[in-house]
């Protein structure tokens, strides 16, 4: 019996051996926690004043979908006239391994003035890829080959909105299932078996919205908190029953940035178009959760891009057609701790006690975030066309693209020497 | 004579908005290379939130002579500056910390062009030297918050600041009221972003200005003109790009044009600039429909040069083949304006001939356009 059992936990151990994974990975919008912090050490402090090391680029086409991967293969979405491409690409050396196109050519009642996206970030689970387009074309392929295992019109099934820009939050995975926004006529959130695409339990009706989900845990719950429109929500995610649910004002509707989790129980939304940054308590009473407004500022407003937690505050990138201000904001009171001009409208990541700023016009910068201020250490232009994605950090190696081009740096220390990209160190 | 007595009555209501003495013209940024906002020092962007005034749709400036024997009204829609407010506004301090505008000669309207000549030329405020009313504001007191509801707030205060008039300082001083609008859905039917209104309203004297009134013209020109200011400010700067289209160098270069020639009303200068920018673009189909179509379209032109909008929708058509039904809808509109009927109709024909892929609205737009022009055609037969 005890021979048996140690060559069970020998051979589970192997098989979680051959689980993990052997590399670094991106695997989802977010990254690792979901929240575009990763736990990447051995950045440089400082980059040559051209930039970072580039590994490699090439053009991928229009679109917005960031980058994820498992280490070997980056997966992104673009735009061919009336089609979505779903695209693989190597992650050593930028050369395009697989890409899988279909139909969707643009409703009537869009706006289309910057492009169809596609906007949502595919997702990574298993070696299956989720995709969704910006006419709600809800698609799971072999991420190895690219074929399509099964798929959904979300707008014909489900009567999902196209947010008229083209649907833009990515889907989440709990457990076996592949979760999503839908909105429109039908259902707020759905979620699918990630193995047949069966449908698996569909929301209460809301509205569709940009924010991505995510799945937290709250007084030892599973909640999977989404804003759509002027509704901030926490869901039971396997089932889709509302566990709570906050109204705000009409004018904090045009939320399009991800919830962020403040454990164990606070969740911060910002919003552009004259809305403002909040800061949700979801308490536990009588057997019932409810979502108490803790503060709100208007000073921050955060469009599409992302925001950071770092310690006891925030930073995001504040603003809409006016000044786009990075701003520090303090988590207990909700107020602005500091403000720096000098970026474009930008997304965020942070790793190794370090920002990483990518503003809409293609700067690239390293930066120091404290509570007491923003020190800048390195900028460098390093994209030439809209740079609306957040980038994607694996190692020590950085994967970006803008509406035209996707590219690998090295922001490693001594970059170029011999084993200071994780990646090609592994190899 | 009458209408050089008039001009001494716009030169001394014009500046008279804000009253006060003794800053250098130099104070004032220069503008943007665009032209449609100010250089603003990086002190004052550090100590708050910007708001650019928002020229074009409103009447920015009113200058009224109400006279014995005539009432004229001067009007002016190209102010541009900018105003700071605290990124935070307490009961401690004022809610306006800077602020600068620059008044464009050559953009004052009577609505009587003579009167517009005799305005902005060498007997008046003197255009070809002095292109510019500058305004810089030095100080504001006695702000009361008036009402703070959903987040407006209005203020009543007064402003005072400096006034340079063909290079003579003058000290203004004046009560305004000031409101600050958030963004709302119902505002972003005006502009989007933050809003910003400051009116004010004073009476401004002649002698105050050192301008003589010619003696015969005592009863024509009021002695005092009323002057009433009224700036939307936003901080959404009025040269921030859109349009994911226009190339950011383009979008610039075209604006130059457009404050040369529109804003300052300066047609040397500004046909000078286009046309090198005309070289610039030669092979750039949009870019060229797009000069050409500002150029027929801009209410605030004075001086159009039909050869040199033609020149632009030629090559763009050419470029295209005179296949693109939105670029040949602009060549037809030359011909109209020139009132070339039949090279018009052709064009405006060949348009209506190429709406295949074209949106269901812009086609409409380019089959009304056809059917405007054949009434004109028709008109002018009769």
């Amino acid at each position: 019996m005890a021979g048996r059992t140690s060559w069970l936990a020998a051979a589970a151990a192997l098989s979680l051996l051959s689980a993990v994974p052997a590399w670094p990975q991106w695997l989802q919008w977010g990254g690792p926690h979901r929240d575009f912090t990763c736990d990447s050490t051995g950045l440089a402090d400082q980059w040559p004043e051209d930039g970072p090391r580039k590994i490699w680029s090439t053009d991928i086409g229009p679109g917005h979908s960031a980058i994820v991967t498992d280490g070997e293969l980056l997966f992104t979405m673009c735009r061919r006239d009336d089609q979505d491409a779903i695209l693989a690409y190597s992650a050593a050396t930028g050369a395009k391994v697989w890409e899988t196109r279909y139909d969707a050519p643009p409703k009537p009642d869009m706006l289309l003035e910057f492009g169809c996206g596609p906007h949502s970030t595919p997702l990574l689970a298993g070696d299956r890829l989720f995709t969704v387009g910006g006419l709600v074309h809800f698609r799971c392929l072999d991420k190895k080959a690219g074929q399509v295992l099964w798929s959904h019109d979300l707008m014909d099934e489900m009567g999902a909105s196209h947010l008229q820009r083209g649907y833009g939050p990515s889907p989440i995975t709990y457990r076996d299932l592949v979760i999503l926004n839908i909105g429109g006529t039908d259902t707020g959130v759905a979620a699918f078996r990630q193995d047949t695409g069966e449908v698996a339990w569909k929301s209460e009706k809301f509205r569709g919205g940009y924010p991505s989900p995510m799945i937290v845990k709250i007084n030892d719950e599973d909640h999977l908190v989404v804003a759509l429109g002027a509704d901030r929500i926490g869901l039971d995610p396997a089932t889709g029953q509302t566990r709570w649910r906050a109204t705000v004002d009409i004018q904090l509707a045009g939320i399009m940035s991800s919830p962020l989790f403040i454990p164990p129980d606070r969740v911060f939304f910002s919003c552009a178009y004259g809305g403002g940054s909040q800061l949700f308590q979801i308490a536990f009473k009588d057997g019932q959760y409810a979502a108490e407004e803790l503060w709100f500022q208007p000073k921050m407003k955060v469009m599409h891009g992302d925001s950071i937690r770092i310690g006891d505050f925030v930073v995001g990138s504040s603003g809409d057609f006016g000044p786009a201000f990075l701003i520090g904001l303090d988590l207990s009171s909700g107020k602005v701790l500091w403000r720096q001009r000098g970026f474009a409208k930008a997304t965020l990541l942070y790793a190794d006690n370090k920002l990483i700023i990518l503003d809409e016009e293609g700067h690239l910068a390293l930066a120091t975030a404290t509570p007491e201020g923003l020190q800048v250490h390195s900028r460098a232009k390093v994209l030439e066309e809209k740079s609306w994605t957040v980038p994607t950090l694996v190692g020590t190696r950085l994967y970006l693209r803008d509406n035209r081009a996707i590219m690998a740096l090295d922001l490693g220390r001594g970059a170029g020497a011999s084993g200071s990209d994780i990646t090609e160190a592994h190899r | 004579m009458i209408t050089r007595i008039s001009i001494y009555v716009f030169c001394a209501g014009l500046p008279g908005f804000l009253t006060g003495a003794s800053a250098p013209a130099a104070d004032v940024p220069p503008r943007s290379e665009a032209g449609q906002t100010l250089a603003i020092p990086e002190e004052q962007l550090n100590v708050g939130d910007v708001y650019h005034v928002t020229p074009g749709e409103d009447t920015q400036l009113i200058c009224t002579s109400d006279a014995l024997l005539q009432r004229v009204a001067v009007t002016s829609h190209r102010v541009i500056g900018y105003f700071v407010t605290p990124f935070e506004i307490s009961a401690d301090e004022p809610p306006l910390v800077a602020g600068a505008l620059r008044i464009p000669v050559g953009s004052l309207r009577t609505g009587v062009r003579d009167y517009d000549t005799v305005l902005r030329g060498p007997q008046g405020l003197n255009a070809a030297e002095f292109p510019e009313i500058t305004f810089r504001l030095a100080r504001v007191s006695d702000v009361k918050l008036v009402s703070d509801e959903k987040r407006r707030q209005t203020y009543t205060l007064n402003l005072a600041g400096e006034l340079v008039v063909r290079q003579k300082t003058l000290e203004i001083e004046a009560p305004a009221e000031l409101r600050l609008i958030p963004f709302t859905w119902q505002t972003m039917q005006r502009n989007v972003g933050e809003l910003l209104v400051l009116r004010t309203k004073l009476d401004l004297k002649l002698a105050d200005l050192k301008l003589q009134k010619p003696p015969q013209f005592r009863d024509r020109v009021a002695d005092v003109v009323h002057v009433d200011v009224c700036l939307f400010c936003n901080t959404m700067s009025p040269e921030k790009l859109l349009d994911p289209q226009i190339k950011p160098a383009q979008h610039i270069k075209q604006m130059r044009f457009l404050t040369l020639l529109r804003d300052l009303n300066d047609p040397d200068k500004g046909y000078e600039f286009g046309r090198a920018y005309l070289r610039e673009i030669w092979d750039d189909a949009p870019a060229l429909n797009r000069v050409a179509g500002v150029l027929l379209t801009d209410d605030g032109i004075e001086t159009r040069d039909l050869s040199f909008v033609l020149k632009a929708a030629q090559r763009a058509n050419e470029l295209t083949g005179f296949k693109d039904a939105t670029f040949l809808n602009t060549l037809a509109s030359v011909y109209g304006e020139k009132a070339e009927w039949e090279t018009c109709l052709k064009w405006a024909r060949e348009a209506t001939a190429n709406l295949e892929g074209v949106k269901a609205e812009q086609a409409g737009e380019i089959r009304a356009a056809l059917e405007r022009w054949e009434a004109r055609a028709r008109d002018s037969q009769e």
